[in-house]
């Protein structure tokens, strides 16, 4: 029969690594039901028919936070047939409330005495015997970090299961009112002391009489000792647990360790920001910079361009695919499809996943060393090839623990999935699925030569709607992944406590907490795992609102277009500051309205959070975090986006007799479809913002699929307009005035707008009217060759700030922003007040698919979700209006209908801002 | 009779114990549930760069919480 063994604990006291130590780190992620809080099964490493489960890390069995709601319910739901409590021997007492707690459930329990190594260090002498003795259950030792005491912990978990402890007692007054309810209601001792605590899900179901019966028993109490009952309760326990302590554990001096060395430099008064500063600086730079744009280069560059897209070409058969990028392709596919097996197979000969990275380093190499000197790259290439080459070798000849151990065989789960990642693999089962696996990949790669002929709609859809969205989200995976790590590195070690701590007093003011300051920080680089990192807020309101919030600070997809306005209206530098300050903004504006509304109102958020002990990040930990994010994000990309491209591409290239267009071939048949026929009904909702254009409406509509699409749709609407440029060109060098070609649906009052900066506008139709010199500068030179070629003081200083801003930001002026802009100017389109209530209606409203699909995700709740979205859209829509119209009015004097509302929505939002807290809608 | 001094007034190094608990609701059960029971010893280690929230020892490990947080408690 199977076992359930539930492990349960305070936060930080090591139950997630002793349970992956114990498991051999096969651990399967699912929500408890209702609340998003990850429980983790797995099955004990050698012994496969027990199943042992991670609990939500918890302080105290109240009623108060989800966690210990839905830990309380299952422990006296579904019983399992042993608690293990883990428990932080560095810091005893506090950890011992929960077990004095646990003990009352009645369930059998162990206490393992977790971190034992790094109490010894710090020079405490815990006598266990002592412990067991008066706790009355077994107490072992042991150190998941170390591997001490793990046999013994194992051995315990194999006996049957011992009968449940004694609990600690309270004092005489306390017992007897226990005693005197246990009696009455013939209930086990939790539930008398909860029912005596006033706990609501105690009390529930009890008759009137029964309830002034608990009241009485509670007040008398009250009254003797002087005190609440929930102070008395917990009083109770820790004066319980102090009156065995000094016996426990000695009086050996505690000395200063290292934890509270390092602590008192990285949150010191002075460097302690200037520390944590260097460090975000540092994750930022390592993730979105350098190797996580590697990453994204390569797989944006080389693995869904040639490498997929030439597959594709060649499977659907417009263009013949080369040897080379099929060989990559099975190469590539063959690495992915092995990965889970090799994993399972490295578990399962005591390997750590981390040597997993060896097979990324010949790659790394490539990129961190471009210039490295011939004999030395293929040295270490060479090296790196053969202890790839050891790792396959030991993973093909070890003996594993899979199927056999010191006590017999053990039973198998019969595993015929190779993608499953919990479990482990033999080595027979892995041969096969490796030789299996890449024979699937070659014949896969193969059918690009296969050259179907198949008809230009399906190849359309398939190399622009579906490799185009999904490639362009995929894309940004290895910047994930490298931000993933570097986070859980920060979370396993305990600086993430820390930055909360230091951050608190700033978020507090906006009605947040300091541990929304993470989100917000990695939302700059994207809103996906910006979303994703909320979940380390526990309360439920802090964190819907800070998942509302986090999408409005630009991240990295937002760049074009910040890059495409600021070339659209020759003010790059003030545009893109002017964004990342809405940006912020908005965060902060919508923090302090949102905390007056009756849903986030009430219920003041406590920050009484404990500040764990530095420790040394473990791999395995990490990676399995990381892991885990990744594979949520992947999951996201292969549907909901694999869906929206579809439905995207589908709208943009049909018309609505569903009529082909091939807009690849013609790129102005867009303007026959579906799509543009939505923007044009569209388009008179977004006129009072100062673009009632169909084509800014559906470059808004596509920015849904991902941010980056707003410009490529704008570089398909906007590129009839190359003629119009010259002869724009002309007029302008005429007139001296780049005045924007005035089109029949563009409001009147443009024409006395101030105008786009005269000499950008020249510098955008130079480079337009050539497209040679455009193609000759490389990307990265552009904002630099620019303002050479004009050699003027105040271009230059800009280009000095954009530098800048560049550095700090990465906001990068890019080729085919600069080319789509003078498209656009040519157009005219936009005048600089439109084309920047267009940019910062982007910027604030609903974030891309792949962030909603997040956001869904961690509100899990389709309300909450759709709640977000409306308002984002609906703060965004209001943002870009007062921008438009006063800005309208500012420059033409001109007050009118759209000013006055204008007003009205400002006076609105002061109001908002400005009224008294809500009162709260349940405060308990 | 002295004034009674509450948790936020107590400056860096400062060691007391705790005599008595207000608030109420989540909070009163969490400072609870985290060993500020009447009687435990309490030092204040340090304050945060920006002054708050603060740092404090009990029952041998690091808590931190609010000034708001720390004025509920009643010192002795």
């Amino acid at each position: 029969m199977k076992r359930r063994i539930a492990l349960a604990g305070n936060p930080n006291s090591g139950k997630t690594s002793l349970f992956n130590e114990l498991t051999g780190a096969n651990q399967y992620v699912g929500n408890w039901p209702g609340v998003t809080v990850e429980r983790k099964t797995g099955h004990l490493k050698e012994h496969e028919d027990i199943e042992l489960l991670d609990l939500p890390g918890i302080y105290s069995l109240s009623p108060y936070s989800p966690e210990e709601v839905v830990t309380r319910r299952y422990l006296l739901d579904e019983k399992p047939d042993l608690v293990v409590d883990v428990v932080d021997a560095t810091n005893l007492e506090r950890n011992l409330y929960l077990t004095s707690q646990l003990m009352e459930t009645g369930l059998p329990v162990v206490v393992a005495l977790n971190m034992i190594d790094l109490a010894e260090q710090k020079g405490q002498k815990i006598d266990a015997q002592a412990l067991s003795r008066h706790l009355g259950c077994p107490v072992v030792k042991v150190s998941a970090l170390h591997h001490i005491g793990l046999v013994d912990l194992i051995d315990l978990l194999m006996e049957p299961p011992t009968a449940a402890p004694t609990p600690l007692q309270f004092s005489e007054v306390v017992e007897e009112a226990i005693s005197a309810l246990r009696v009455k209601y013939s209930c086990s001792r939790l539930a008398a002391v909860k029912m005596l605590e006033n706990d609501p899900r105690a009390l529930e179901g009890l008759e009137v009489v029964d309830l002034h019966f608990i009241e009485e028993k509670r007040l008398k109490l009250e009254q003797e000792l002087e005190d609440d009952i929930a102070s008395i309760i917990a009083s109770g326990r820790y004066d319980a647990i102090c009156s065995f302590m000094a016996e426990v554990r000695g009086t050996g001096a505690v000395q200063e360790n290292f934890s509270e060395k390092l602590d008192r430099v990285l949150t010191h008064r002075v460097w302690g920001l200037g520390i944590f500063v260097l460090v975000m600086w540092a994750i930022y730079s390592i993730s979105i910079g350098t190797v996580g744009a590697w990453g994204t280069d390569w797989a944006n560059d080389v693995l869904f361009g040639p490498v997929v897209g030439g597959w594709l070409a060649g499977f659907i058969g417009t263009e013949p695919a080369g040897t080379e990028a099929l060989t990559m392709f099975a190469a590539v596919l063959a690495m992915c499809l092995a990965f889970p097996v090799t994993l399972r197979r490295l578990h399962d000969i005591g390997l750590n996943g981390s040597w997993l990275y060896l097979a990324i380093a010949p790659f790394l190499l490539e990129y961190m060393c471009p210039h490295l000197p011939e004999i030395l790259h293929s040295i270490i290439m060479g090296a790196l090839y053969v202890a790839n080459g050891f790792m396959l070798l030991a993973c093909l000849c070890f003996h594993g623990t899979a199927h056999t151990n010191q006590y017999g065989s053990v039973p198998r789960r019969v595993g015929v999935r190779p993608l499953k990642l919990d479990g482990r693999a033999g080595r027979v089962e892995y041969l096969l699925w490796l030789v299996a696996l890449s024979v699937i990949s070659v014949g896969v790669a193969l059918l690009g030569r296969v050259g179907l002929d198949c008809s230009v709609q399906l190849s359309s859809l398939v190399s622009d709607g579906i490799v185009a969205g999904v490639g362009a989200v995929l894309g940004f995976l290895p910047q994930m992944a490298v931000l993933f790590l570097l986070l859980s590195l920060l979370e396993d070690c305990g600086y993430m406590a820390r930055v909360a701590f230091m951050m608190d007093r700033i978020f507090r003011s906006i009605g947040l907490s300091g541990k929304s300051f993470i989100p917000l920080l990695v939302s700059m680089g994207c809103g996906v795992p910006g979303v994703m990192a909320t979940r380390t807020i526990e309360n439920e309101k802090d964190r819907r609102m800070t998942i509302m919030l986090t999408t409005f600070v630009p991240c990295g997809a937002k760049l074009p277009i910040i890059a495409l306005i600021g070339a659209v209206v020759g003010q790059n530098a003030t545009i893109a500051t002017i964004a990342y300050f809405a940006g912020i903004a908005s965060v902060i504006l919508g923090g302090l309205i949102l905390r007056k509304t009756h849903m986030f109102a009430g219920g003041y958020t406590p920050f009484v959070m404990e500040l764990p002990a530095y420790h040394t990040p473990r791999g395995t930990n990490i990676n399995l975090r990381a892991m885990e994010r990744c594979k949520a994000f992947v999951r996201k990309a292969g549907t909901i986006i694999f869906l929206a491209s579809a439905i995207i591409w589908f709208a943009s290239n049909y018309t609505w007799n569903l009529k082909f267009l091939n807009t690849a071939e013609d790129e102005a048949a867009v303007e026959q479809s579906m799509l543009a026929d939505v923007g044009h009904q569209f388009a008179p909702i977004f006129s009072p913002l100062g673009w009632g254009d169909w084509r800014p409406a559906v470059a808004t509509v596509t920015g849904l699929v991902a941010k980056e699409n707003v410009v490529g749709t704008f570089g398909v609407l906007y590129a009839g307009s190359g003629e119009k440029a010259e002869e724009a060109s002309a007029e302008a060098q005429v007139s001296e005035t780049a005045e924007p070609n005035g089109e029949e649906d563009e409001l009147p009052v443009s024409a006395t707008l101030p105008k786009c900066n005269a000499m950008s506008a020249l510098t955008m139709l130079l480079l337009q009217a050539d497209p040679h010199v455009r193609a000759a500068v490389p990307v990265e030179r552009v904002d630099e060759e620019v303002p050479e070629s004009e050699g003027e003081p105040g271009e230059e200083a800009q280009a000095w700030y954009m530098r800048a801003l560049s550095w700090i930001f990465g906001v990068e002026e890019d080729e085919e922003a600069t080319g789509v802009a003078a498209e656009i100017q040519a157009a005219g389109a936009f005048t600089s007040l439109s084309a920047l209530s267009f940019m910062l209606f982007n910027l604030l409203c609903a974030p891309c698919f792949a962030a909603c699909g997040a956001i869904r995700r961690e509100m899990n709740s389709g309300i909450w979700t759709w709640f977000a979205i409306g308002y984002m859209c609906a703060w965004a829509y209001v943002v870009a209006l007062l921008v438009y119209q006063f800005g309208t009015w500012v420059s033409t004097g001109i007050f009118s209908t759209g000013q006055m509302v204008a007003c009205v929505l400002a006076v609105f939002i002061l109001s908002l801002l400005l009224r008294r807290r809500a009162s709260a809608v349940s405060d308990k | 009779m002295q004034a009674q001094k509450t948790l936020r007034e107590m400056s860096a190094g400062e060691s007391l114990r705790v005599q008595k608990i207000g608030g109420k609701g989540a909070l009163r059960q969490r400072l609870l549930d985290m060993g500020l029971t009447k009687g435990a010893q309490v030092t204040v280690r340090k304050v945060a760069p920006l002054g708050d929230p603060i740092e404090v020892t009990v029952r041998s490990y690091e808590l931190s919480l609010r000034k708001a947080e720390a004025a509920c408690i009643v010192m002795a």
